[in-house]
This record gives C-alpha cells, sequence and structure tokens, in this order.
C-alpha cells in the first residue's frame, strides 16, 4: 500500500520532495483530511463525537511540522503558495482523474483552444488584479515575476514583462519589448456606456470615451501598463457574416 | 465562426490582406472599405485598419481624443500555433518575410515573431509541453 502523502508532516524532520506528483498527492490528501475533519467537528458540535481532542491535537502537531517545513523548504513552499492561492494547482489537483498520476510539468494548466494573444506589463501583479478584477478575467497561471496566464473574453492573455526571461527578454540586437502600441484586444460587451462608467469610477484609464463607428459602439481603455484594451457594443442587429466558401 | 477579435493598425490595408491570407492562411470575410478588412483564422477575427481622420465613418482607427495617430508597431500580438516552427518560419523566409528575432526555445513554447508589412508583430509557436498546446 502506498505512504501516505500526510505521513511527509508527521515526521519531525520533512522530506523535500520535488516530484510534482508527490505535491499533487500531498494537496489532494490534505483537501480530504480537511473535509473528514470539517465533518468530525460538526458531529462533535451536536454532541456525536468526542474525538475534537484528538484532532486539535493532531492539528498543532501538523502545524509544529509545518514551521519546520517552512524553514526547510522556504523557495519551494512560496511557489507551491503562490499557486494554491491562484486556484492553479488546486484545479489541476481536482481535475486529475485518480487512476492517471499527473504527468510531466509541476506547473499544469488546463488546455483550451482559446486564441492567444501576448501583451507586455511592467508590473505583472497589477496586470493580473486588473484582467481579473475589471474585466472578469481568470488567472490560470502565474510565475512570477516573469509571467502569467489568463483566460477572458474567449482569449487565453499571456502577460509577459519586459526585461525578464521567457519573451521579455531582449532581441539579439538588444531591444527590449515594451508594452503599449496601438493594436489591441477587443472584448465584447453588451452595454459599453455603462461599461466605461463602471470602470471609470473604479479608477481605470480611459483612452477614448465612447464612440460610434459602423457597426457598433467602442471606446478604449488601458491596463495599468498603458496597453489597449478595446470594449465593443455591436449594433442592433448585428451578424456575423458567415464564411465564404 | 470566429469567438474573439484583434484589431491591428496597419498602413495598407490590401498589403496586409495578402499576407495574412497567403502567407498565414488567413481568409478574408469583407473588405469593405479602403481602410479596413475583416478577416478570420480558426477561432481569431483579426479586424485590420488603417489610421482614418476624426470625422471618417469608421470608428476603430481614428486619432484618439488627445491627437495622438495610431500606428502599427508595438510587441504586443496574437499568437499562432505550428506543428514545425523550423519548416514553417523556412518557408516564411523564402518568401521574403521579416523576421524580429531568430527561433527561440522558451519554457513552454518554440516561438519565433514575423513582422507583417507594416511592421505589427505576429508570434509563431511550437508547443514543446502539452500545457503550451492549443486544442486536443
Amino acid at each position: 500500500m502506498a505512504a501516505d502523502p500526510l505521513d511527509a508532516l508527521r515526521l519531525s524532520v520533512v522530506p523535500v520532495d520535488p516530484r510534482p506528483e508527490f505535491t499533487a498527492a500531498l494537496l489532494r490528501r490534505i483537501t480530504s483530511a480537511a473535509a473528514e475533519a470539517q465533518t468530525r467537528i460538526n458531529e462533535a458540535v451536536t454532541g456525536t463525537s468526542e474525538e475534537v481532542g484528538n484532532i486539535g491535537l493532531a492539528i498543532q502537531r501538523a502545524l509544529d511540522n509545518a514551521e519546520q517545513m517552512q524553514a526547510q523548504m522556504q523557495a519551494r513552499a512560496a511557489a507551491i503558495d503562490e499557486l494554491v492561492a491562484s486556484g492553479a494547482l488546486e484545479r489541476h489537483v481536482s481535475s486529475q482523474p485518480a487512476s492517471q498520476p499527473p504527468q510531466g510539468a509541476p506547473i499544469a494548466a488546463r488546455v483550451r483552444d482559446n486564441p492567444t494573444v501576448r501583451y507586455f506589463v511592467g508590473d505583472l501583479d497589477a496586470a493580473i488584479e486588473f484582467y481579473c478584477q475589471r474585466l472578469g478575467f481568470e488567472e490560470e497561471l502565474r510565475s512570477a515575476p516573469a509571467f502569467a496566464m489568463l483566460y477572458g473574453g474567449g482569449f487565453r492573455l499571456l502577460l509577459s514583462v519586459p526585461g525578464l526571461p521567457g519573451a521579455g527578454r531582449a532581441l539579439p540586437d538588444g531591444t527590449v519589448p515594451a508594452a503599449g502600441g496601438s493594436n489591441r484586444i477587443t472584448l465584447q460587451v453588451a452595454d459599453v456606456t455603462a461599461a466605461v462608467a463602471e470602470l471609470r469610477t473604479a479608477g481605470v484609464r480611459v483612452r477614448a470615451d465612447v464612440s460610434a463607428g459602423i457597426a457598433g459602439r467602442q471606446a478604449l481603455i488601458e491596463d495599468p501598463a498603458g496597453n489597449l484594451v478595446e470594449l465593443y457594443e455591436p449594433a442592433a442587429g448585428y451578424q456575423e457574416r458567415p464564411l465564404p466558401p | 465562426m470566429s469567438t474573439v477579435s484583434v484589431r491591428y493598425i496597419v498602413d495598407d490595408v490590401d498589403a496586409a490582406i495578402a499576407f495574412y491570407r497567403d502567407r498565414l492562411g488567413f481568409r478574408e470575410l469583407m473588405h469593405p472599405d479602403p481602410a479596413f478588412a475583416m478577416l478570420t483564422h480558426g477561432d481569431l477575427r483579426l479586424v485590420l485598419v488603417a489610421p482614418v481622420p476624426a470625422g471618417h465613418p469608421g470608428g476603430g482607427s481614428r486619432p484618439m481624443p488627445d491627437g495622438t495617430t495610431q500606428r502599427p508597431g508595438g510587441w504586443n500580438r496574437f499568437m499562432l500555433q505550428v506543428e514545425d516552427l523550423a519548416a514553417a518560419a523556412g518557408k516564411l523566409r523564402a518568401a521574403g518575410v521579416t523576421f524580429r528575432n531568430e527561433i527561440v526555445d522558451g519554457i513552454g513554447t518554440r516561438q519565433v515573431m514575423i513582422e507583417d508589412p507594416s511592421g505589427n508583430p505576429v508570434e509563431l509557436f511550437e508547443p514543446l509541453r502539452a500545457e503550451a498546446r492549443l486544442g486536443t
């Protein structure tokens, strides 16, 4: 029988196991243990169990060991915390079929078919907050400080930081990528006037207020790095043209 | 049918249509005005617009309220997945397409940046790991 991943937390010296399979198994186990503990606590509150004391001891022991773990695995723990906080790892764990161990990468993102756009941002956290809080994107993966992957508006949006490893690195001639420019993604909204008013109230920079075009009305807002995002409200009755044969 | 829309500013809409159609496999949906075209590639709708004066009926490429003209270029870009980046890059180079860099192996993808005739970047990538692959 396989060892309980929670055993790692019960040991006085916590072993460092770098395998993603281990991290995933541990998180699964913690999740189920927490659910089990909650059930027991509920029972205890209604007087059907006397195990609360034991649970308290176990939790204290886990916390003590967790302190050691933290000291031992500081860098790694921070990375895992970030993933947990972002929900990426949790989603990954819950989406793994029990019969199949996770394959390969420690940072696993869901595979979707969304058209992909890369934007450059100087401040990764500020950009993530902007797209998630203001425009309803979901954070799929954050690999601070250089990269994040979001989903929203039908897009997969990659955020890269100029000057850092990855897509932000300088070109062979020394040119460094930068935020800005006029090219942009377009997000369709039901009421562009209301959307712009709400965003403006929230402190978002509006580069060009609502104006009428041929097939609808649009406005341009800026993310914290100065990249444009176009908000577009199609004119009533507008329909996408069918593909030519 | 396209599900999302990206707008690129171009100097010459006809040259841009030819580039995206002949080099990257886009299909032309409409080109009703010299300053406007709509192309499609899978789920991506690419709207190509040339800068127009303030009074122009087309709303997407007028100057900003502060007078700034919209321009091609910059670094933000859409990405197209290819199965064999070296082969794709070889074909594009032979066709005279401008490359902004050489093929780079990143963490999730092998990638390269090409430019359309107006200097807008397009990133071509070949997934190196499952999470970077579009579609299943």
